[in-house]
């Protein structure tokens, strides 16, 4: 079946054209999508085993049958076998067979921030496919798992009772993203004091986040379904508001930036795989881990820029390299150095054909004491300045720079501290 | 991740039967092996575990039985799974009688693994049944 017609099932709500379209996501089709908002994305996220696939059960059952309602729940693979037991459904199973709800279990595959890309991809699918609400339940793992608030339009942060430690360390992270706090559990008699932790914790985060931050704090039973109604209520209040102040939009783009993000993410994860003879060179210490990194994607590290060399009849000389296949610009006559200039391009490279204008130019010196031939070699670094430094911290004699030419600026190590070589290094502007 | 991620399968417990330590087991080789394994939990009905197959795009269905009602409920899940366009393989393990391996095998059942099966020929099977190298 087509991605066409698959689109179009997905359409009307056709779960295994959905599940087969979420399948291709995961597997790096990119399906183009127009999407227009009308899903309210509700991330649910809190430490493990705090309750958040009962609270979605708990809500999914209450949410009236002529909506359609998706839920996304995610389980980490393992970074050894890429495998994953999930077993968050089997505390919804009771509504697996319920015509206008859709659960999938999907894996993190590797990635960190508790998202990937296939799960955005995947959000995106079931808004198209005219979802009404999209839940997503995180991994569960703490300050790391804070990516669902880029995709979410609302984000409920559970906290379970008798963690009073655990509002501490939640501070940081899960304390910044929340919209909705959650004390779950509640029919554990301990909640009311973690309650009065929370609403003192919020108390505290809004006097530095300022008075726009007004998260709700709720104590909720997913198990016997206490508060689960008002805090479903509060869910649509806060959807219609986000309809009405057309701030609905703000979550689809964060969506793609993210999306983007964890693409790029995956991708940098599979070329480290595949750089296995970088990865040896930094364990051999031929490399440090960040230049290999910069070497990896293709920065950092100075480039060969050019080879000068120096002839007596540019010509003649460029003549010979046009003959040879070569692409050879026009001859220019650089005054200050008192040169005539030739490129012949290479691949990533040039060589830089030059010959004297008069007798006084340190070029016609040069053949002079050593004939004609390879005049130096230029590379070019990111940073001019701090290259200049390092070579100096060195010993080395830095001459005629750094000065601004017509490739950008560039400046060279003395030959007689480099073994006879004059290394130029240039930086383009 | 060293691999690539390998076809999601599902493991579920059919029936009125809370002996789940087998399927938990074979669950965990599998995701050892590197398989994305759903695990549905217990006292799951026929039509439940083929709706869950389909939501979840799934490769395979293990199912486990002890509760001796076997025949019944496989005979009802392949039913459905005909009916709902599912083509998936479906193994089943637990405590079979030899005497109703070959009517499991004749409802289209791609094999039976009782007690003491070897967890290396379950994952060997799987890898076989999906497709994976």
């Amino acid at each position: 079946m087509g991605i066409d017609e698959l689109l179009e099932k997905a359409r009307n709500w056709d779960k295994s054209a959905i599940a087969k379209l979420i399948t291709m996501a995961e597997e790096g089709v990119e399906p183009q999508l127009n999407i227009h908002r009308r899903s309210h994305v509700i991330g649910i996220t809190g430490p493990p085993g705090s309750g958040k696939s009962t609270l979605i059960y708990a809500m999914a059952r209450r949410i009236p049958q002529d909506k359609r309602v998706a839920i996304l729940t995610i389980d980490p693979s393992s970074p050894f076998t890429g495998g994953s037991f999930m077993g968050n459904r089997i505390r919804m199973q009771e509504l697996t067979s319920r015509p206008n709800i859709y659960i999938r279990s999907m894996a993190t595959r590797g990635m960190r921030g508790g998202l990937n890309y296939a799960t955005v991809a995947a959000i995106n699918i079931l808004e198209y496919a005219g979802a009404d609400y999209i839940f997503i339940e995180t991994v569960g793992a703490g300050q790391s798992d804070t990516d669902v608030k880029y995709v979410a339009d609302t984000v409920l942060v559970l906290v379970p009772p008798l963690s009073g430690d655990e509002i501490q360390a939640l501070k940081s992270g899960l304390m910044e993203i929340g919209d909705i706090y959650i004390v779950s559990k509640s029919d554990n008699p301990a909640s009311e004091s973690t309650y009065r932790d929370l609403l003192a914790m919020v108390d505290m985060v809004r006097e530095v986040k300022g008075e726009a931050w007004k998260p709700v704090v709720l104590k909720v039973s997913g198990l016997y379904g206490h508060g689960v109604d008002e805090l479903l209520k509060i869910i649509d209040e806060r959807f219609n508001e986000l309809v009405k102040s057309g701030r609905l939009d703000d979550s689809l783009r964060s969506r793609r930036a993210l999306e983007m993000r964890l693409y790029a993410y995956d991708m940098l994860e599979k070329m480290l795989n595949e750089a296995k003879d970088l990865e040896l060179r930094v364990i051999n210490g031929e490399l440090t881990p960040r230049e290999a990194v910069r070497a990896l994607l293709g920065r950092g590290m100075p480039r060969l820029d050019h080879v000068a060399v120096a002839v007596k009849n540019i010509d003649e000389a460029a003549r010979k390299f046009r003959d040879l296949g070569f692409r050879v610009s026009d001859p220019v006559i650089v005054e200050g150095q008192g040169v005539k200039v030739v490129m012949v391009q290479l691949g990533n490279a040039k060589i830089e054909l030059l010959e004297p204008l008069s007798p006084e130019s340190t070029v016609a010196k040069f053949i002079e004491r050593r004939g004609e031939g390879i005049h130096h070699i230029a590379v070019e670094v990111d940073d001019i300045d701090k290259f200049i430094s390092i070579a100096k911290n060195v010993g080395l004699s830095v001459v005629g720079g750094p000065s601004r030419g017509a490739e950008g600026i560039a400046a060279f190590i003395h030959p007689k501290d480099l073994h006879g070589v004059l290394l130029e290094l240039v930086q383009h502007v | 991740m060293n691999e690539m991620p390998k076809p999601k399968v599902i493991i579920a417990k059919l029936g009125l039967d809370g002996h789940d330590r087998g399927a938990k087991v074979i669950a965990r080789a599998l995701a050892e092996a590197g398989f994305e394994v759903v695990y549905t939990g217990i006292r799951q009905t026929p039509s439940q575990v083929v709706e869950t197959a389909i939501q979840e795009d799934a490769k395979l269905i293990g199912i486990s039985i002890l509760s001796g009602s076997h025949l019944e409920l496989v005979g009802e899940l392949m039913r459905i799974m005909k009916e709902r366009g599912l083509n998936i393989p479906v193994i089943v393990g637990g405590i079979i009688p030899p005497e109703d391996r070959e009517a499991l095998l004749k409802m289209g059942v791609a094999g039976v693994y009782g007690p003491g099966t070897p967890l290396k020929e379950i994952i060997e099977v799987v890898k076989k049944l999906t497709g994976v190298s």
